[in-house]
């Protein structure tokens, strides 16, 4: 007899029906997968086998052929597990039911007959859910993961047996309730708070800047100046995350398999920070099944590279497209798959490679050449993907130790969602969500400037020997101080402390 | 051979020292004799090393070299001939009997002055060098070994404030790569001189010879930052070798980059705090340029930042503490006074007055 059941595949972040096909003939007693399976996909045969004999059921001696239907895509994968139990007991008639036709399975068996924790689970409730589908079967260990998305019922159960015995109705079960995403955020608080940041002034604003305007940012400083403990505490002033983006990130990390079985949703923007012998393939994703990369990881987040300069340069290169698209397009022998990659860049480095260059208190050790040459490892065009380069000095002991707390977090937070939120306004329908995103026709409609403060960046120019890539940067830079001033036009103070975020331009680097 | 021009120039083509040219020249009388006895014992034994070389050396190659000398435009200065450095003529110096050099050749007529310093120069050492060359090039011209940090510094500044710069190499024009800035560089205020031959790549033995040279062509030497071990400090050795006037820049005692200079002047050299210093003591005189006391139009926020200044470069974190502003509005009325030209902006967000 011929069976079919319902079940979905990933490609890339988005899940597609795949329908697992039975056939049980007479012949020489075997199970053959069709439809292109990997390996994990066609080891499931043996799980099967085991699951159901473990779970009480029959496997009689025939010949099986297992179809994976669209049969000319790659499935990867053991989510087939489920389907393939279910669709042999159903071809095998020791289920019958009529909630098999409107119902996705998806689910690994283990060889006893339990159904184990699957990544990219969210992704495929959400094609299925689009796909009119009324009822999809999970395993019981992503439930989190289900509870935001509403418009279809969901089940979630742990054993093969439980789930036959809810499709004869031998048992009732109830579907899982649907979370509200906002709730997930109301009750997260961050691990890295500003407050404890001491001192570092310049830096706090410099970073509040960043936040509400979405500019990549570079800090310079020695070592031991903070510049890790400023970057971890950005994704806490960063604007709330929205319900919209909290589970396209999901998606993603869910796909990547990098989300906690108790977390569900990725509530906070997420924070990335590869180590710097990160590879290509590491930051834009890749490997035989094309999985999202770092820099995906950290879509609608942050993506922190501490030592930029200790990356391999061709590493970095790759971060200017997606840097300018927000996506990133991977492509292998077997798939393509775009990535969304919209994340903000935070980076840090020394000044020279002995980091104390232009310290007050110790000398640096470095030739001209060697600060030049370590200067010289980032890129122009990657720099000029960075509005924002400040200098992050040492903390004295005094600031070290007292007791003053920052202002907090929270209280940052406030303004930079004020500020976002005039920014959506201006850009409202034009594809850009924030400064940092402006063109340059939007540059010239939103950025303009009086006489004035036109005088003032020409003098700067001259006397602080900018180089002229500054220029966008610095006028963009000052639409969000203006922002967060609540001030509708660009004035001539907002250009003056824009000019101080340009350090790498400066010309004692040169 | 029968002309001494081309004997002296087949001398040191194959790379023997200023000193053995010069005892060779002494023992024969001529160039001509030692070309005419090149096959003698004394001569083989002199020569060492590069004696197959420059026995092998033939006329006719000699000729075609120097016409490529004259198709790339470097001129031979000749011990004894007219052009060669007057003040290279002496004992203590030991004049190389050829050197080439491609450039203004009248710039050796001119009173010069020499700055040599450590490579690797802290932000004072920088500043030091920049300055003093910016003064002293109006009545001296620049010599300069050309290294990184102090030297090239000096350098810079000198052509940048439209002075003029001798460089001494340390080895051949062919092995010499020149830096960029100095391409477009008026040909006129810039000569480059090298006693080795063409083809002669840099040794570490030939940074220390050269270093004589340099010291040789100037009046007087001024040391602004070494380390107890430097290259400087060899250059100041032939310097008073060769009773040349040395001005030492005192640095912080807590510096190793001042380490050899203060031992310099715990040793009894002069000390040169300024330009003027050096002035003086070479009984130059330089008018006196007239600046007018620049006094900045201030708002009372200015004002304040002002007068905090005044006692010494501060980090921004004090600077808004001290002034009970916040760091939007600090960052703001520092970078105005920065574009005004009042305070200057130092690494790591300090801030200083530049008045």
């Amino acid at each position: 007899m011929l069976s079919k059941i319902n079940s979905f595949g990933l490609q890339g972040i988005d899940g597609y029906s795949v329908s697992v096909e039975i056939d049980i003939n007479n012949g020489l007693p075997g199970m053959d997968i069709v439809g292109l399976p990997d390996t994990a996909t066609k080891e499931s045969k043996e799980r099967v086998r085991s699951a159901l004999k473990n779970s009480g059921f029959r496997l009689s001696p025939k010949r099986i052929t297992i179809n994976l239907a669209p049969a000319d895509t790659k499935k990867e994968g053991s989510f087939y597990d489920l389907p393939i139990a279910l669709g042999i007991l159903n071809a095998t008639e020791q289920l019958i039911s009529d909630k098999l036709s409107d119902t996705v399975f998806v689910g690994e068996l283990s060889l006893n007959g339990d159904i184990g924790r699957i990544n990219g689970i969210l992704p495929m409730i959400i094609a299925a859910k689009e796909l009119g589908l009324k009822r999809i079967v999970i395993p019981k260990a992503n439930e989190n993961e289900a509870a935001y998305v509403s418009g279809i019922t969901t089940y979630a159960f742990s054993t093969l047996r439980e789930t036959v015995s809810f499709l004869t109705d031998e048992i009732t079960a109830e579907p899982i309730t649907v979370k509200d995403a906002y709730s997930a955020f109301c009750n997260f608080s961050h691990k890295e708070d500003l407050k404890y940041v001491k001192g570092q002034l310049s830096a706090r604003r410099a970073l509040e800047i960043a936040a509400a305007g979405g500019h990549n940012i570079l800090m310079i400083g020695p070592p031991g100046g903070g510049k890790t403990m400023l970057a971890k505490c950005l994704p806490s002033i960063l604007p709330d995350l929205s319900a919209s983006e909290a589970l396209e990130t999901t998606k993603i990390h869910s796909v990547a398999g990098v989300l906690g079985a108790e977390q569900g949703i990725v509530s906070a923007r997420p924070f990335r920070s590869p180590h710097h012998t990160a590879s290509r393939v590491a930051l834009t994703g890749g490997g035989s099944s094309a999985k999202p990369g770092e820099i995906s990881l950290a879509h609608n987040g942050v993506l922190f590279l501490d030592e930029l300069p200790e990356y391999n340069r061709a590493t970095l290169e790759i971060l200017r497209q997606p840097l300018e698209d927000g996506k990133v397009v991977v492509s292998r022998a077997a798939r393509t798959v775009e990535y969304p990659a919209r994340f903000m860049l935070i980076a840090s480095m020394n000044p020279c490679p002995c980091g104390n260059l232009g310290s007050e208190t110790t000398d640096c050790s470095c030739t001209p050449a060697q600060v030049s040459k370590y200067l010289s490892k980032i890129s122009g065009p990657l720099l000029d993907r960075i509005d924002i380069h400040i200098e992050v000095g040492g903390v004295s002991y005094d600031e070290l130790s007292s007791n003053d707390f920052g202002e907090a977090s929270d209280v940052v937070r406030q303004r930079v969602n004020d500020a976002r939120k005039l920014q959506l306004s201006r850009f409202d329908g034009s594809g850009s969500y924030c400064n940092a995103q402006m063109n340059n026709s939007q540059l010239s409609e939103h950025c303009k400037i009086d006489s004035s403060s036109e005088t003032l960046l020409r003098t700067a120019f001259k006397r602080l020997g900018l180089s002229a890539r500054a220029y966008t940067r610095i006028l963009k830079v000052a639409r969000t101080i203006a922002d967060l001033d609540n001030s509708e036009r660009i004035e001539k103070k907002h250009i003056a402390e824009a000019i101080q975020y340009r350090s790498l331009d400066r010309s004692y680097w040169q | 051979m029968t002309d001494e021009r081309k004997a002296l120039y087949w001398l040191p083509s194959s790379g023997i020292t200023a000193e053995k040219q010069n005892k060779l020249l002494e023992i024969f009388g001529s160039a001509i004799e030692i070309h005419k006895n090149v096959f003698s014992d004394l001569v083989k034994e002199y020569v060492g090393k590069p004696y197959a070389e420059l026995s092998a050396m033939t006329e006719n190659a000699i000729d075609t070299e120097l016409k490529k000398l004259k198709a790339d435009g470097i001129r031979l200065l000749l011990k004894g001939y007219d052009g060669y450095p007057k003040q290279l003529d002496q004992f203590e110096v030991v004049p190389p009997p050829v050197l080439y050099a491609k450039g203004n050749v009248e710039l050796l007529n001119k009173p010069s002055i020499c700055i040599v310093g450590t490579r690797k120069s802290t932000d004072y050492g920088k500043k030091v060098a920049t300055q003093w060359s910016a003064e002293l090039c109006e009545k001296f011209v620049i010599v300069s070994g050309h290294a990184t940090g102090i030297d090239t510094y000096a350098v810079k500044s000198c052509l940048d404030n439209g002075g003029s710069a001798i460089i001494v190499l340390a080895c051949g024009f062919e092995k010499f790569d020149f830096p960029t800035y100095l391409r477009d560089v008026d040909k006129e205020r810039l000569l480059f001189i090298t006693e080795y031959p063409m083809h002669m790549r840099v040794a570490k033995f030939s940074y220390q010879e050269r270093n004589r040279l340099l010291s040789g062509l100037a009046q007087a030497v001024i040391v602004v930052e070494a380390p107890e071990k430097s290259g400087a400090l060899i250059t100041v050795d032939r310097a008073v070798q060769q009773n040349r006037q040395v001005f030492v820049v005192p640095g912080s005692v807590f510096s190793d980059r001042s380490k050899g200079t203060n031992k310099l002047i715990r040793d009894g050299a002069t000390i040169a705090t300024c330009a003027t210093d050096v002035f003086e003591d070479l009984n130059v005189i330089v008018e006196k340029k007239i600046t007018e006391k620049f006094i900045p139009k201030l708002s009372t926020e200015e004002r304040a930042v002002y007068d905090f200044l005044v006692k010494g470069t501060r980090h921004f974190d004090e600077i808004v503490t001290a002034l009970n502003l916040s760091p939007m509005e600090t960052s703001a009325i520092l970078s105005l006074m920065e574009i005004e030209g009042i305070i200057e902006k130092k690494p790591q967000n300090y801030f200083a007055l530049s008045i």
